[in-house]
């Protein structure tokens, strides 16, 4: 049995001194990307997910979700208590007799038996089509994972262009969690026959619902 | 399909039993060749892929120089950040404590996420004998364990297998049968695997990057398996080898944007998930323990030596798809647990053994595995290395003989020139342009796959000139 020390000094003891190098300069190596909501579209439908834009209108956002619960398979859906989760969720999921779920009320056997999982994300990036999600309250990680069909409502402004970018923000903003994923399209396998299948263990369905919130945001201000 | 490699034999009658079987080669060069075309399709998509494969060789670089630093800081930060850590120097250590990690608190039942390290270690083995029934639950991984069979590939482990052997494999596991058809198979793996991963008591990963200065891991996966045996069960355990250290975000994005393109051909992978340690005390769900297990197993053999390259390794597995050996015999030609031409490197590096040894011939030098490699590993060069240290203790009084006689033949244009009037003289008399049999014991051997080139009279007369 060796102790941290002895380990690490017969690392060390392997080690020239001489021949020590510095770490590089990372400079701004990743690709530029324009038209950011655009991409990101592109990027996420190539991956097998499904895009949403969607402009400030409140019945847009309500067909989009109607939409989204009319192909679900029967069962609840699972919803954080994330500000930039759409107010028109839960008529919508009335208006079917879905049942609500709010995490993280219920317990782990509720959480799997979800039909669909509902959150909001730190950022969504443009290059890769994919959304970062922290896992401490509101958030959480079985919201994401468990349900076969995972939708992630992301307000614009949190769109960034790259990984690159999207690493630099998580080093500096450091979210107080245990757990930071990058969720990149639907959960898939070539391992059967090299054939692609989705929804091996994550959500074989994803849904990014990117929403153009200001003028919204402009209105609710004019009218307080 | 399965259990007819003899890991004690050699190379050659492994690959034999490979290049006989008609279903595997189809279903490897299949899955190589579009792998490598995805790769080399999506590499595109980078700005400069050449500089970063530099920048990322430099950062490795790096690391590696530097690696007690980092590891003592990881330490550090993981601790900060909750996490357990534990240092093991052998095989067995890391095993071990996994094992007892389980056992003293009453776990008989664990779910595993892919990782190559675990393999080296036995951890299954050693878990199964502990009385922890372990399951494996990347898809490739689940199939080759019902199957009995060691991974053929680094991220494809299962790529040795056709949809009819996954039917048939699962029907039999599960007696009754199910549909050739991938989707109806899938969904009968996640079912059964979803019970698991909602009822262990540990779950087990590797590790594809550690940053030492954010106590935080780093684990990729397309299934969202990583995900599961990291959030579900009360414990949960990475374990990594040591090498695998990244300082900080910068550096890991770099990574990442390689490792997924080379291996697979994706930008990014469907999952990065990104461990800080166990659940805080504002989160809903998560392991109440986290434990990191930092594995040497022979790899300080490795580090400040000729090859310490080798440790640039972020286990993308495009050498393999790259590779025309590896293309035409598959991964169980080579060692149970690493193969193609990163394998044949360090496999006889990691454990000093015969059957390791050999596998640095199972090359054609062609160089496709150096050009591939996003991290710039010299493997053809490391490989050139390892001959030559096989040949330093392995070759024969005869083949020495022979080789010195070789060398001094060419050594002087009249002794060259009398060789090859020789050599073209033997053609002529044969009515040969090149020799597919040298009618010598040892030499005959060295022909038995492939032609000894003939002489031509002009070739050898220009020469002497």
């Amino acid at each position: 049995m060796t102790s941290r020390a002895e380990f690490i000094a017969t690392v060390r003891g392997r080690l020239d001194d001489s021949a020590r190098k510095e770490t590089p300069d990372i400079a701004e190596w990743s690709v530029t990307v324009p038209n950011g909501a655009e991409r990101f579209c592109a990027e996420l439908l190539a991956i097998g997910g499904h895009p949403r834009l969607v402009g400030p209108s409140s019945s847009e956002l309500r067909a989009v979700l109607d939409s989204i619960l009319e192909a679900a398979g029967p069962g609840p859906v699972l919803v954080t208590d994330e500000d930039a989760i759409p107010h028109e969720l839960v008529p919508a999921c009335e208006a079917e007799g879905r049942e609500v779920i709010r995490w993280p009320d219920g317990n782990r056997g509720r959480w799997a038996a979800a039909a669909v999982g509902v959150t909001s994300c730190l950022w969504a990036i443009a290059e890769t089509g994919s959304v970062v999600l922290a896992s401490s309250l509101p958030g959480g990680r079985a919201v994401s994972l468990l349900p076969p069909v995972f939708v992630c409502a992301a307000p614009r402004a949190r769109l960034v262009a790259t990984t690159a970018e999207a690493f630099r923000l998580i080093a500096a903003e450091r979210p107080d969690c245990s757990n930071v994923v990058i969720v990149t399209g639907p959960s898939k396998s070539a391992d059967i026959g090299n054939e692609l299948v989705q929804g091996v263990h994550g959500p074989g369905e994803v849904h990014v619902i990117l929403i153009d919130e200001a003028p919204r945001t402009i209105r609710v201000a004019g009218d307080g | 399909m399965t259990g007819s490699y003899d890991y004690a034999g050699s190379f050659a009658g492994r690959a034999g039993v490979a290049l006989a079987d008609p279903k595997l080669r189809a279903a490897v060069a299949s899955a190589t060749s579009r792998a490598d075309g995805n790769r080399l399709a999506v590499l595109e998509s980078l700005a400069d892929a050449e500089s970063l494969k530099d920048l990322a060789a430099e950062i490795r670089d790096a690391v590696l120089s530097r690696l007690d630093v980092h590891l003592d800081m990881l330490a550090e930060t993981w601790e900060h950040n909750g996490g357990r850590i534990f240092f093991a120097a052998g095989a067995r250590d890391a095993s071990d404590y996994v094992a007892r990690l389980a056992t003293d608190r009453g776990i008989t039942s664990a779910i595993k996420s892919k990782s190559m390290v675990s393999e080296e270690i036995g951890l299954n083995e050693t878990l199964e004998s502990a009385g922890v029934d372990v399951v494996e639950t990347d898809l490739g991984e689940y199939i080759i364990q019902l199957a009995g069979d060691p991974p053929s590939h680094i991220i494809a482990p299962a790529i040795h297998m056709s949809k009819a052997d996954v039917a048939e494999l699962f029907s039999q596991s599960e007696g009754r049968a199910l549909p050739e058809d991938a989707p109806a198979l899938m969904a009968y793996a996640r079912a059964k695997l979803r019970e698991r991963f909602l009822s262990a008591g540990l779950g087990i990963s590797g590790v594809n990057f550690a940053v030492s200065e954010e106590g935080a891991l780093c684990i990729v996966t397309n299934e969202g398996n990583a995900r599961m045996c990291t959030s579900l069960p009360p414990v949960h355990v990475a374990v990594m080898g040591m090498e695998r250290v990244v300082g900080n975000f910068d550096e890991l994005a770099v990574m990442l944007a390689l490792l997924g393109r080379s291996g697979t051909g994706q930008k990014l992978t469907q999952y990065t998930t990104l461990l800080f340690g166990p659940r805080r005390a504002s989160e809903a769900d998560g392991p109440e323990e986290s434990h990191l297990v930092v594995v040497d197993a022979g790899r300080t053999n490795i580090l400040g030596t000729e090859y310490q390259e080798a440790l640039r390794c972020i286990r993308c597995g495009a050498c393999l798809n790259v590779c025309p050996v590896y293309r035409q015999v598959g991964g169980h030609a080579y060692d149970p647990v690493y193969s193609g031409p990163i394998g044949a490197v360090i496999n006889p590096l990691l454990h000093d053994s015969p059957q390791a040894a050999e596998l640095a011939h199972a090359s054609t030098l062609c160089g496709a595995c150096t050009e591939a490699c996003p991290v710039r590993i010299p493997l053809d060069d490391l490989l050139l290395r390892l001959r030559r240290d096989y040949a330093a203790r392995h070759a024969s009084v005869t083949e020495r003989a022979l080789y010195a006689a070789w060398s001094r033949a060419w050594a002087g244009p009249r002794r060259y020139g009398a060789f090859s009037a020789l050599g073209s003289l033997a053609g002529r008399l044969t009515g040969e342009r090149s020799f597919k049999r040298l009618p010598l014991p040892v030499l005959g051997r060295w022909t038995k796959g492939r032609s000894f080139p003939g002489f031509t009279r002009s070739a050898s007369s220009k020469e002497k000139r």
